[in-house]
Parts: C-alpha cells; sequence; structure tokens
C-alpha cells in the first residue's frame, strides 16, 4: 500500500498519465536502479523495470560523454509494441515512463519537464524514502 | 508555403469550438483547391491529415490506432517481420501476412475514418496548414474525399453521443462491475478482458487492434448494461492542519470527471454538437449501429 509520501508522488505520476495519451506507466527510481514508487498496472514487473530504466540512462550517459554531446535530457526507445522514455530527475533519482504504439511523443516532451520538475521537488524535500524490502 | 490559421484579427487561433470551425473551413479548402499538404491539428489527442490533390490519404492520431499497430497488435504481423522492415510494413512482411493490397488499401481508409473521429471527439487547440508534397508512401489513387470523412466523424460522434450511457473515448476509464465469464459475445468479452479502470476506451483499442470508434462503442454497450461502471469522481479532501502545500496543484491540472461534459446525459442532449455538425447533414431516422471491427 502506498503511504502517503508515495501518494503525493503518484499523483504527480497519474496526471502526467492522464495528459498524455498512450502512456500507460510511470515509475520513479533512484539512479542506481531502485524502485521508488510507481503509477503502473499489475503486469509490469515494477523493480526490473526500475533497474532497466537506471541502466539505460547510464548506457546513455556513457554515450553522451564518449561522442562529446553531454548528458541524456530523455532517452526515448521505439520498440514493436510501444514505447521506453526516461528522464532524470534531479541528480540522483529517474522517471520512466512506458506508452503503448501510439504514444503521443510531443504530448509526452511538452508535459513530462513538468512532471520531472514535480517529483524532483517531493525528493528533494526528503518526503519520501527508497521502499525498504527491494 | 505555411498557411498558419489565424482569427481575422491576427491573433493565434483560438482553442475549443472556434479551432474546431478552423478545421471545418480548412478542410473545405482541400478539395475546393486540390491541395496537397499536411494538415496538423494540436490537441487531445490532435492528429494529422495527410492531403494530396484535394483528397486526404491519411489520418494519423495518438487517438486511434493505425494499419501496423492493428497488424502486431492481431498479430498478423510478428515482431520480428516488423523489425525486418526496420520499423515499417514491408512488402515482405505483408505478403507473409496475407495482406494484398487491396486489403491493405481497405484498412487505410478504415484507420483514416477512425483517426478523424479521434481527432473530432478530442479536444482542438490548433490547426495548421502546410501546403506542399506530401509525404512518400500514400497511394493517391485511394485518398477519402474531406466531405466523406466530415460525414462519417459526423455520423459517428451523433452515435457516440446518442448511446444510452455516452463516454468519452479517451478520458474515461473504465472499471469491470461484473464476470468476465458472464459475458458471451466473444469481441464484448475480449474488450473485457481489458477493461482494469486505467485504460481508456483508445488504450483498449490499442491493446486489440480494434478500431477507436468501434471499441468505444462496445464499451459503452457494456456500461449500458452494467457489465462495466465509470468511476465516481473523486471527493474533495478538506485540507490538513500543518499539511505541506500541494505543489502540484498550479502546475499539474488534473482532469476531473465530467470535465468534458460527454458524460452528463442532460448535458450531451443539450449542448453536444460535434466540430462538424455545421456542415453536415445528418439522417432524421434509421438505427446508427458501430462498423464493423476488422478481422
Amino acid at each position: 500500500m502506498a503511504s502517503d509520501d508515495d501518494s503525493e508522488l503518484i499523483a504527480v505520476m497519474r496526471a502526467l498519465r492522464e495528459q498524455v495519451v498512450g502512456v500507460t506507466d510511470v515509475a520513479v527510481a533512484t539512479r542506481d536502479g531502485l524502485l521508488i514508487a510507481a503509477d503502473s498496472g499489475e503486469e509490469v514487473d515494477l523493480d526490473r523495470l526500475a533497474a532497466l530504466a537506471a541502466a539505460t540512462l547510464g548506457l546513455a550517459s556513457g554515450g553522451g560523454a564518449a561522442v562529446d554531446r553531454g548528458v541524456p535530457g530523455q532517452v526515448t526507445l521505439e520498440y514493436s509494441s510501444g514505447y521506453l522514455a526516461v528522464r532524470p530527475v534531479g541528480s540522483t533519482a529517474l522517471m520512466v515512463v512506458l506508452g503503448d504504439r501510439g504514444m503521443d511523443l510531443a504530448g509526452f516532451r511538452a508535459h513530462a519537464q513538468a512532471a520531472v520538475e514535480g517529483l524532483g521537488t517531493l525528493l528533494a524535500a526528503e518526503k519520501v524514502h527508497a521502499h525498504t524490502d527491494i | 508555403m505555411v498557411n498558419a490559421l489565424t482569427s481575422p484579427s491576427g491573433l493565434p487561433v483560438p482553442v475549443g469550438a472556434s479551432a474546431a470551425l478552423h478545421l471545418l473551413q480548412a478542410l473545405a479548402r482541400v478539395p475546393a483547391e486540390r491541395l496537397s499538404g499536411t494538415l496538423t491539428v494540436t490537441g487531445y489527442p490532435g492528429g494529422v491529415f495527410h492531403l494530396r490533390e484535394g483528397s486526404v490519404m491519411a489520418v494519423e492520431s495518438p487517438g486511434a490506432p493505425s494499419v501496423a499497430t492493428i497488424l502486431l497488435a492481431t498479430g498478423r504481423i510478428t515482431e520480428g517481420q516488423w523489425a525486418a522492415g526496420s520499423g515499417a510494413l514491408a512488402p515482405e512482411s505483408l505478403a507473409r501476412a496475407s495482406v494484398g493490397p487491396a486489403t491493405l488499401h481497405a484498412m487505410q481508409a478504415m484507420v483514416t475514418l477512425d483517426g478523424a473521429f479521434a481527432v473530432a471527439a478530442g479536444r482542438i487547440d490548433e490547426v495548421e496548414l502546410i501546403e506542399g508534397e506530401p509525404a512518400a508512401g500514400w497511394d493517391p489513387a485511394h485518398g477519402v474525399e474531406p466531405g466523406v470523412l466530415l460525414g462519417e466523424a459526423e455520423r459517428r460522434l451523433r452515435a457516440l453521443a446518442l448511446s444510452r450511457v455516452p463516454i468519452c473515448p479517451f478520458g474515461d476509464r473504465p472499471l469491470l462491475a461484473g464476470p468476465v465469464a458472464a459475458c458471451a459475445n466473444r469481441a464484448r468479452r475480449e474488450v473485457l478482458e481489458k477493461v482494469n479502470g486505467r485504460r481508456s476506451c483508445r488504450d483498449i483499442a490499442f491493446l486489440l487492434g480494434r478500431g477507436l470508434y468501434v471499441t468505444t462503442m462496445e464499451v459503452a454497450g457494456l456500461l449500458a448494461e452494467g457489465m462495466v461502471s465509470l468511476p465516481e469522481p473523486p471527493g474533495e479532501d478538506p485540507p490538513r492542519d500543518g499539511a505541506a502545500p500541494d505543489v502540484h496543484a498550479a502546475a499539474l491540472p488534473r482532469r476531473s470527471r465530467g470535465a468534458s461534459g460527454i458524460n452528463r446525459p442532460e448535458v450531451v442532449r443539450a449542448t453536444f454538437r460535434p466540430p462538424f455538425q455545421a456542415r453536415m447533414r445528418i439522417p432524421e431516422k434509421g438505427p446508427i449501429e458501430p462498423d464493423e471491427a476488422p478481422e
């Protein structure tokens, strides 16, 4: 069950899901891949998603440094059945989003920054902590 | 050449009904001036009309499944075949899936009508017409006349508004209200299996590889039969003493249940005006049935 603190995070993520057509799941995790909170259906393995997102962002960060392109603002992967997008949240966390094949990428780009800032504000205020049962 | 649609005063294109009127006006120009290019509708979900010599070749919208999505979701094209085609519908993949040119054209026409319905059923913020050569890949022999497109979108919007329990294809996320096994109809049972309170009609359409309109009407029927229900609007929590201010209240607007007005029958009957109603004639009599689901 989500705590009150998690509920605030979940509210931010749910708002993003409702604002952007095609977004199915949203999660926030630490940069080392530990799940903090998620607005997701039961069919998603959230621990795996958090680890995958951290690895994806880490790879993108290394790649950006290798080709002298700085740090990633967003990583988007297109699959046959949808999208996975990862954005950094501050310097210690990340937001990962799953979308179906019709996900509105322009809408996501327009709304994701506000969501990231909202999550960052909550995390910076130390209102939430990583799940201890991971 | 860019023809940004602006108000007579030169101000940016207004939102809501006025923007819908701009869409109507722009589409009316398409056959009259034999326009080619793209007509981009910004909104929720919005979409892009691809134009060629006065016809609409395709309507792509985040609100309605594309041909590729339908073929993938229904398993007619495998993920391996999709990847082999570099993420496109390669002719070899279509041949293996027994999708011939005639079938492909029929599917494209169906998807175009469904995309126009998705745009019309949503919120229209801005409309921009950019004249020029349309993107390659559209067969000029199989376009849809804008008048036909508008008429069909109008018919579908009217049918949705007149259903016993109107539902917003994008904002409403129904809940199961009974056992799935109690539904004898296979197509409806498949819809029920995807209902979980998180998914809209649009989300279910993408999962099943079916048209948005067909899926929305299926859900509207299930609502009328009591097989699914719509969640109650969340109540306002009283402020808690000492509680931290909601940092998202201003930055992240949340959709409130019923904000679109489409789910209030008493309002729907009085005020639901599809964007195209001003132009198209509506049959006075005869039942309005949803289209057949794609095979």
